[in-house]
């Protein structure tokens, strides 16, 4: 947890200015989760409710983890593409659609839970390493651009997450010019 | 629990996994030592839950037990630590590491991915300590003066490295089926491997495909292994590597446009791949299936799901579903107009 304040700070001065941001953080794989954390305070101080689509871990463990470190698993909904579910099942903090979802259903439930909160809100992505695995990266750009761009019409904030390796730079570099910012963390 | 009356495994099986490691972090420069130092965290857990060592909240205790363990598994015949005055001075005699270090630092990896040293880094800086290298030198016979300066741990991601001048004219670096070392040490490393990247969730395998292109690389440069355009003729040629050298005494492979099956016969990670799935870890280690996966991916295949099934003992069937990267399909236009609000 040393470093939470660190990717805090570093957000808060890189987002500062920016209004309903999208962004794209590369983090290190050393302080990922210190990271998540540090982005997560920065919008939910800024913003009430949350849209976290995970296909990293499921929901209920990221639940745990972000209220152990402060933040109000409340005030998130989770998008869950990663836990194993037979069906897709829905509920008032979350929605799982199977660990084998596909692009386009990913996109449909995302913008079905965005529908379901009148409210402000951001979105995460978390991310687009874990696409990287199943998909060619030009499909994951193309997705990931439907994403900004969407984001941008809803007039959300965002934040496109990926570890920051060698292999992921082709992505990065495709989709940095969609994107408001791109923080290192 | 001794480890030491378990089954030996030749070193190249595990060195190949060693390289593909240090290769895979390489791109962080020093920091990288920060993310071999996890593995080591995995490789004290998996002799603590196999019982090889004791838990204990004794540094110096835990330093003893997880260096014997080591030896008894035939990667040094000896380890000497000596700590004066926050000065350290680390001997290792008849080091199985010394022809790998060879290997990275002739390619300028500084890196130090000896299982050994990382478990150890990781058992300082649990206990709020950093060990800076300093200097290291190579003995006529052999043995390795490593000299570390001993530091509170101010800045975790600070990591300082051995400068790269020592003279490895001496070290031979190459690998035979009698260089071999315990299996409990590679099914340690093997399980660290995996766990100290699990805090990542599925997009460690990432980091871990990664590994498999550095064993493709370390099975090229070291093993002339071919890579056929062909993947079932490079699937067989992984096959008969890693079954040559006792990964398991018998890989079979089948290919279809849509699978990849594997059997197992007697497979020696076949208890790390236990432990993992009982601990609902899906992610892979195993160096021939990383090793397949890296060379699907160079020629456009992905994997998709992957099921593992023991059929007996240490017998295992693998079924990996291949995605075809030339046919994935994105609708941008079409997907765009379903998620209107």
């Amino acid at each position: 947890m040393e470093l939470q304040p660190d990717a805090f700070a570093t957000v808060s001065e890189s987002l500062e200015s920016l209004e309903k941001p999208v962004v794209l953080a590369m983090i290190d794989p050393i302080r990922y989760q210190d990271a998540v954390v540090g982005l997560l305070r920065y919008f939910t101080s800024k913003v009430s409710r949350g849209i976290y689509v995970s296909l990293n871990k499921p929901y209920a463990v990221l639940a745990k983890s972000f209220e152990k470190s402060g933040i109000s698993a409340n005030s998130l909904f989770f998008v869950d593409g990663i836990t194993n579910v037979s069906g897709v099942q829905e509920d008032s903090d979350h929605a799982c659609l199977g660990s084998s979802v596909d692009l386009s259903s990913l996109c449909i439930a995302t913008s079905k839970a965005v529908s379901r909160f009148p409210e402000d809100k951001f979105l995460v992505l978390d991310s687009l390493s874990t696409l990287l695995i199943y998909n060619e990266s030009k499909v994951v750009a193309k997705f990931a651009h439907l994403f900004t761009e969407k984001m941008r019409r809803w007039g959300t904030s965002g934040i496109l997450l990926t570890v920051d390796m060698n292999a992921e730079r082709d992505v990065v570099s495709q989709l940095a010019p969609f994107c408001d910012k791109v923080v290192k963390l | 629990m001794s480890s030491r009356t378990k089954e030996s495994i030749p070193l190249s099986v595990l060195d190949c996994v060693l390289y593909g490691a240090a290769k895979a972090v390489e791109y962080l420069g020093p920091r990288g030592e920060r993310l071999l130092c996890k593995v080591g965290d995995g490789i004290l857990d998996y002799c603590i839950k196999a019982g090889y060592i004791q838990p204990s909240g004794d540094m110096r205790q835990t330093l003893g037990l997880i260096t014997n363990f080591f030896i008894e598994n035939g990667y040094a015949s000896g380890f000497d630590f000596k700590d004066d005055g926050g000065q350290a001075t680390l001997t290792f005699r008849d080091w199985r590491y010394l022809s790998l270090m060879k290997k990275l630092y002739g390619e300028q990896c500084q890196l130090l991915a000896c299982p050994l040293c990382v478990a150890e880094l990781a058992v300082f800086r649990a206990n709020g300590l950093d060990m800076q290298g300093i200097s290291e030198r190579i003995l006529t016979d052999g043995t390795v003066v490593r000299s570390a300066r001993l530091t509170p741990l101010t800045n975790p991601d600070q990591v300082v490295l051995v400068p790269s001048s020592t003279d490895m004219s001496n070290v031979k670096a190459s690998w035979t089926p009698a260089d071999r070392m315990g299996l409990p040490a590679f099914e340690a490393v093997e399980y660290g491997l995996v766990q100290g990247f699990d805090y990542l969730g599925a997009q460690a395998q990432r980091l871990l495909d990664n590994v498999g292109a550095g064993i493709i690389k370390f099975l090229q440069d070291e093993f002339r292994i071919s890579f056929p355009d062909d993947p079932s003729k490079t699937i067989d040629n992984l096959a008969s590597f890693f079954a040559a050298n006792e990964l398991a005494d018998e890989i079979k492979s089948q290919m279809s446009p849509s699978d990849v099956r594997i059997f197992f016969k007697k497979y020696r990670y076949a208890s790390v791949l236990r432990r993992l799935l009982d601990e609902g870890i899906s992610l892979v280690s195993c160096p021939f299936t990383l090793a397949v996966r890296a060379s699907l991916r160079q020629r456009g295949l992905l994997i998709g799901g992957v099921q593992w099934k023991f059929v007996g003992g240490q017998d295992v069937s693998l079924n990996m579903s291949l995605l075809r990267v030339a046919e994935q399909q994105f609708d941008e236009a079409n997907v765009a107009s379903l998620m209107e609000l």
